[in-house]
């Protein structure tokens, strides 16, 4: 065994990023469990979502889900004091800016804003429904340009199978990216980078306008010569998803609507679009839009609607390995001798039969010592290298942590 | 708000050594891993199946990351559910997965940001290898692929079962071969136990083993002297020692032929013989078919892990005569005006005066007791040198914090 000390060349620090595909199916979100892998509060404020029914050791907690709304959205005026937790609606979408957009100079909550563009101002996302994913699941952040969430944007969906009307899957889907994020995210938050998630159709229409998205909507961007809509923001090392409630609120033919993403659908203004059902058994006046969901509903009738639609989501996450790559050289006139006992035969060098042979061992172990000389680490090969003045090694050691 | 600074006393790291206990039930080929029972996951029409597990590892095994709860092999699909899987990007890092050969990782992926894809669901269990005399070959003949046969195993272990010799007797490789070589003694039962069920190592001592025959305990064993020879305590021959355990590696090593129990159970040999410690396990991811027979015969093995886990201690001081103002607005009282409320002149800049709420604890309703600076301490933060918080430690309740009063704050973080 014989020291060598390690010269600066001889380390380098390395990251690697492991990767994870995680795909969340509707049927995990709602469907396959009848709701059992669903745990909704006494305070009301967010529900969780599990993999497997909560109650089992097994399940993983996969995201919460909760609705906020501004205080300068018209929602919160009409919210009727006592009715549909308002303060907690409020407070939930003041809380979140806070941790997620921060403030403004003058110490005011920066609200969300939907292209991220805070200095030129723009729209603001008042009325959010938030989605933030289990660190199990994010890792140490979302992988950027990989999120995707296709969510049922017709009928109600207590309609399915109820009264023959519409499954939230059936007609109108749409999809929710992050696209082109791996190069147009924000950095102005206090919590990490964040993309803008844009909506498209699932099925383009003929002039290659999409079916269920609003062509009048104000609210558009254009990528690589595609028209998309904005949808709200993804706060990838955070692991959480904003969506503005526009995502369900429709362009009535009869009050045109420009803030709203859909756009109606055969069958007439209010018919298309119903956010919430009021009853299993439904009937006329028990549904509600998105608006009369936010205004006259608890918290966890709005998670539970919008849980109902979501399809399809699917996002990598990152984990950074760190690693330090040690190159260990051993020249050609080191390392040929072993004290190992058996190197010696009758005090004698067992490998040579005369003087002048050539020295020969087997490296086996590569131990990493620190500077007191006391082992560290060791690195095994997977089998004995052999070593002669004739040969020369740099063995390549790295630690993962 | 004050912002201190730990001193050298106020920071230490200790090591709590935990010791989990781990059972083991085995009966008629079935291992229940601390006492849970197994959940039949949900069946896909026209796909592949999730198992009888919902965990996606087979029935006796344990999951290690216990992802893709009930989840379907098949890819993303919205009517069903994909599973979880790892992948890297092959570039100059070498960075792959410990399943890839390295002439797999040189010749099926290319350098152009191809993706090197894994699976969850990695799973563990025990293992038994009955090694007997006529399975005596060690040598592998060259050029060839030969079956390893259990010896194999077992003379794998030779260096370290005589490197604790120096603990007991009964620990050197010579008892083993013996028993190999020897006709009338030709068994030694080698169970094995995966480190993610113990940890670092086994607790030694901690090891029991119990036979049941229809139920009713015929033998029991276990380490009772501490050094790592399995002792019968309870059963025909109590008082004898009938194997060893390696509580580093995680290895049992019984070989006692003994009959502990005259019933006949079939167990591997063509026709049905008494029970003995030899016969102990079986069944347990062993390779045999098990008959209607040998389910009469069940077993535990019960043990306790070793895992080290780092804390560190922060010793957080609230001195006597500090931390007595709030920045919060109902530290105030609610007729005092905020700071923004000042007049200014070309000479002078006066703040508004701000009165405190005084909250000092009364008998009396109707008289005010004499104002004192008191706040309530409902969270610690931590943080870094650039003062991002790094951490929070809230308390169960508030602690009415005095000028007279001091308190020491002992927080405590896993690392």
């Amino acid at each position: 065994m014989t020291f060598k000390p390690l010269q600066a060349n001889d380390v380098v620090s390395t990251r690697t990023l492991l990767h994870e595909a995680i795909p969340l199916t509707g049927t995990i979100v709602s469907g396959t469990y009848n709701d059992e892998n669903i745990k909704n509060y006494s305070h009301g404020m967010f529900q969780s979502v599990y993999d497997y029914p909560y109650l089992s050791s097994s399940a993983n907690h996969i995201f919460d889900l909760t609705v906020g709304y501004s205080t300068d959205s018209a929602l919160y005026t009409a919210t009727a004091t006592a009715n549909g937790q308002k303060a907690k609606k409020k407070n939930i979408y003041n809380q979140m800016c806070q941790v997620l957009m921060g403030y403004d100079a003058t110490g005011s909550i920066l609200k969300f804003d939907e292209d991220g563009d805070i200095i030129g101002g723009g729209r603001k996302m008042n009325e959010v429904i938030i989605m933030p994913f289990s660190r199990l699941l994010v890792k140490d952040e979302i992988k950027k340009e990989s999120f995707s969430m296709t969510l049922g944007v017709s009928g109600s969906y207590w309609d399915k199978g109820k009264l023959g009307k519409r499954d939230p899957f059936a007609n109108a889907k749409i999809k929710i990216m992050d696209v082109s994020a791996s190069s147009e995210y924000r950095v102005n938050s206090p919590v990490g980078e964040y993309g803008i998630l844009y909506a498209t159709a699932s099925v383009a229409g003929a002039n290659g306008q999409q079916l269920e998205t609003n062509a009048t909507c104000v609210h558009t961007a254009s990528i690589g010569g595609f028209t998309y809509w904005y949808a709200g923001l993804l706060f990838y090392q955070a692991g959480i998803a904003v969506l503005t409630a526009s995502l369900f609120q429709e362009n009535a033919t009869a009050t045109t609507n420009p803030g709203a993403l859909l756009k109606t659908l055969a069958g007439g203004p209010g018919e298309h679009f119903r956010f919430i059902s009021g009853s299993k058994s439904g009937g006329a006046g028990l549904f509600k839009n998105v608006n009369e969901a936010l205004t006259g509903s608890a918290i966890s009738a709005s998670c539970e609607a919008f849980r109902h639609r979501i399809a399809n989501v699917q996002f990598n996450n990152t984990t950074e390995l760190n690693s330090t790559v040690y190159f260990c050289r051993a020249n050609h006139n080191e390392f040929n001798y072993s004290s190992n006992p058996t190197y010696l035969s009758g005090s004698k060098i067992r490998v040579k039969s005369q003087a002048s042979d050539d020295p020969v061992a087997y490296i086996t172990t590569v131990g990493l010592y620190n500077d007191n000389n006391e082992l560290m680490a060791t690195a095994k090969l997977s089998e004995p290298l052999k070593k002669s003045p004739s040969t020369e090694f740099t063995i390549r050691t790295r630690l993962d942590y | 708000m004050s912002y201190y600074k730990f001193k050298e006393n106020d920071l230490f790291v200790n090591t709590i050594e935990a010791y989990p206990d781990v059972k083991f039930y085995i009966q008629s080929g079935s291992i229940y891993i601390n006492n849970q029972s197994y959940i039949s996951g949900t069946t896909y029409s026209g796909l592949e199946l999730v198992g009888d597990n919902i965990d996606g590892v087979p029935r006796n095994y344990i999951s290690l990351y216990q992802y893709n709860i009930n989840r379907n092999q098949g890819g993303l699909v919205e009517s069903t559910t994909g599973r979880i899987y790892p992948w890297v990007v092959k570039d100059s890092n070498k960075t792959s997965f410990k399943s890839l050969t390295k002439e797999q990782y040189n010749t099926q992926f290319n350098y152009d940001g191809i993706q090197i894809t894994s699976s969850y669901n990695l799973s563990a269990s025990i293992t038994r290898y009955r090694i007997t005399s006529s399975q005596t070959t060690r040598v592998i003949p060259p050029g060839t692929s030969v079956k390893r046969l259990n010896p194999y195993y077992l003379y794998t272990l030779r260096n370290i079962l005589n490197h604790y010799k120096y603990l007991s007797p009964y620990y050197a490789f010579s008892n083993y071969t013996g028993t190999l070589a020897d006709a009338t003694n030709p068994e030694v039962n080698l169970l094995t136990i995966p480190s993610i069920f113990y940890g670092s190592s086994i607790k030694k001592g901690s090891v029991n083993l119990r036979y049941y025959i229809s139920g009713s305990l015929v033998g029991q064993a276990s380490d009772i002297a501490y050094d790592g020879a399995l002792v019968q305590v309870s059963g025909t021959t109590t008082g004898s020692v009938v194997g060893t355990v390696l509580y580093n590696e995680g290895f049992i090593l019984l070989t006692s032929s003994a009959q502990l129990n005259p019933s006949l159970i079939k167990y591997e040999d063509a026709n049905p013989t008494t029970s003995s410690w030899c016969r102990f396990g079986y069944g347990s991811n062993d390779g045999n078919i098990l008959s209607l027979n040998a389910s009469s015969a069940s077993f535990s093995i019960e043990f306790q892990g070793k895992n080290h886990i780092q804390t560190m201690t922060m010793l957080t001081k609230a001195p006597i005569g500090e931390l007595n103002n709030s920045n919060n607005p109902t530290y105030l009282k609610n007729s005092a005006k905020s700071l923004e409320m000042n007049t200014s002149g070309t000479y002078e800049y006066i703040e508004t005066k701000r009165i405190l709420k005084n909250i000092v604890p009364a008998d009396y309703t109707d008289i005010e007791p004499p104002m004192q600076k008191e706040t309530y301490i409902s969270k610690i933060a931590l943080y870094d040198k650039n003062r991002n918080v790094i951490g929070y430690a809230k308390l169960a309740t508030p602690v009415r914090k005095t000028e007279e009063r001091e308190f020491i704050f002992k927080l405590k973080l896993d690392l």
